[in-house]
């Protein structure tokens, strides 16, 4: 089978999300030309129009991004790290377990006199998360231990959320237990980018740093370490990277699945099956897949407000079905 | 290269599995490791290979195991896992290139002289046709064949390599051992466990008996693969043959 070259394939997945980042922006209630608007000298837009992109629109397209690559590089990384196309931080119970964080932060009133007390509690939700699997699943990895691992995570991790909104005074509880399950980009700010940005970028540059550890690791535990590779510092690097990046973009957007398993699934056999250079792509196709998602939720039922974690669940449950499958026949094989 | 054990012991999951092992690694030879199931011949070598703690000392050239940086080490000893995984369907070629790793910083850009060795270690293996294929779709002899050759990339002075020969046909078995013989032709000190006794005494030069931990001979193959010896360890009856100036050790019967 022939390949595009690596750089074409990174150039090409960049160029996608640049068009989707343009076209998200444009789309809403209203069509706003951007290039009416972002170019100078144009003419046609009012004081609204321009509001509505800058405030509201751009922020969004900006957190899409930001998320889609968090959610599409952390599942490169845990995959490369269990050796196992299954690992996703959604179905291991890493973006329940930030929810929780992030939700204990609001109504503890924590948010209310530290504003990063919503990351970094989201943050710690996470880590708690993947130290947990750690622990259950030592040094084996068995993926069904892991998996199961993460069943148990999410539906306790869910169950505390609900249980923390419903204990709090708040009118809006069900609402919220939604968004913070299924997750949402509606209505966020600056703000929210402001807040997770550091983290995000922190995340991911220890998540990139594995990138060499994970390719030795495609010949199993020992030959990696005999090859000279650190596993306790490849360990650690992708632990607190999931844990900071994924724990922040949960704190802005809630649970959104799938995306770190449909991602690094599709562009595997793009570059070649190796580790190392599945994770820049699969954080570009991150990207482009959610802002993709965000696209269609406003296209398809834009008065309904439908949540984003619907439509990457929609996709992704069933392709977690398929791969399961198709996983399970290739080891019978 | 040399490489010097002395009363070395190790634990697994608080059991000891290796006592007061004391050894020496200092020439081009083939050294078979053999044993029976639980003798502790995995631990040997993974401890060799510094992926193993222990107690005692293991000295290379004079520096312990434990001083050397990890990529210095994996310059001079290569280890081949008994497991046979590459857990994704790389090309045969990037896994090979794996090898090269201690010898690439950082980012792991592979060099023109990196792709030369690489090259050159799959012609040694003859599977340099395979270079553009899919590991997954080998056969277990040829997986096997390219695995080594990424052990043979990483130029080491020594390779240690648990049960290389596990499920693989005569053919490949004996093809095998050859490579082995050939490496040690080239300089390079090889140790492997195996369990078939005929092929160990055909192709080794040197013989390691462990024994629930402990050593119980080391040597050359006629002084240590007597007929009584192999009783002792193993508990069978064996029957000697000799071919083309070589003496086989062929098992025959559970002894009484």
């Amino acid at each position: 089978m022939t390949r595009l070259p690596y750089p074409i394939l990174l150039s090409g997945l960049a160029l996608l999300v640049a068009v989707l980042f343009v076209i998200s922006i444009a789309i809403g209630q209203v069509w706003i030309n951007p290039a009416s608007v972002l170019l100078p000298g144009a003419h046609g837009y009012g004081e609204a129009d321009r509001l509505i992109l800058y405030e509201i629109r751009v922020p969004r397209a900006v957190l899409a991004l930001l998320i889609g690559a968090t959610l599409g590089l952390s599942g490169a990384v845990l995959q490369g790290l269990l050796r196992n196309p299954l690992a996703e931080p959604g179905l291991l119970g890493i973006s329940a377990s930030a929810s929780l964080g992030a939700v204990i932060a609001i109504y503890s009133g924590l948010t209310a006199i530290f504003a990063y007390a919503l990351p970094i509690s989201a943050l710690a939700g996470a880590l708690i998360a993947v130290l947990l699997l750690r622990g259950l699943a030592g040094r084996s990895a068995d993926i069904l231990t892991i998996i199961l691992s993460g069943v148990a995570l999410t539906s306790l991790a869910g169950a505390l959320t609900s249980l923390a909104l419903n204990m709090s005074s708040n009118p809006f509880a069900a609402l919220e237990i939604v968004f913070w399950m299924l997750g949402s980009l509606a209505d966020r700010s600056w703000v929210h980018v402001g807040m997770a940005l550091p983290f995000i970028l922190t995340g991911m540059l220890l998540l990139f740093a594995t990138a060499r550890a994970l390719d030795a690791l495609s010949l199993g535990h020992d030959a990696a370490q005999s090859l000279g590779v650190n596993l306790q510092r490849t360990n650690t690097l992708a632990i607190l990277g999931t844990a900071i990046s994924v724990g922040a973009a949960t704190a802005v957007s809630g649970a959104i699945g799938f995306v770190g398993l449909i991602v690094p699934h599709l562009l595997r056999p793009c570059v070649g099956n190796k580790p190392s250079r599945l994770l820049a792509a699969s954080a570009l196709g991150g990207a482009a897949f959610l802002l993709l998602a965000d696209i269609s939720i406003r296209v398809l039922l834009p008065e309904k407000d439908l949540k984003l974690g619907v439509v990457t669940a929609l996709i992704g449950a069933p392709f977690f079905l398929w791969l399961l499958h198709s996983v399970k026949k290739r080891a019978q094989v | 290269m040399r490489l010097t054990v002395s009363r070395l012991h190790a634990q697994r999951s608080g059991k000891s599995v290796l006592r007061d092992i004391s050894l020496s690694f200092d020439k081009p030879e083939l050294i078979g490791l053999i044993g029976p199931n639980g003798a502790g011949k995995s631990t040997l070598m993974r401890a060799l290979s510094g992926l193993q703690s222990y107690s005692g000392s293991i000295q290379l050239d004079g520096t312990d195991l434990a001083q050397y940086a990890p990529q210095a080490l994996a310059r001079q000893l290569a280890f081949l896992p008994q497991e046979r995984t590459v857990h994704w369907a790389l090309d045969c070629e990037e896994v090979v290139m794996l090898g090269r790793m201690p010898y690439q910083s950082g980012f792991g850009r592979a060099s023109v002289g990196d792709h030369r060795i690489v090259e050159r270690a799959m012609q040694t293996m003859d599977v340099l046709e395979f270079s553009r294929r899919s590991f997954e779709q080998l056969s277990g002899g040829e997986q096997a064949r390219v695995l080594i050759a990424r052990v043979l990339a990483q130029e080491p002075d020594m390779i240690i390599a648990d049960e290389p020969i596990n499920g693989l046909d005569p053919a490949h078995q004996i093809s095998l051992m050859k490579t082995f013989r050939e490496l040690v032709a080239a300089g390079r000190t090889v140790l492997t466990s195996l369990h078939d006794l005929s092929l160990a005494s055909h192709w080794c030069d040197r013989i390691i008996i462990l024994e629930h931990g402990d050593l119980i001979a080391d040597g050359a193959v006629d002084q240590v693969m007597t007929p009584q010896q192999i009783r002792k360890v193993y508990g069978v009856e064996t029957m000697a043959v000799s071919t083309s100036g070589r003496t086989l050790i062929v098992p025959t019967d559970l002894a009484e």
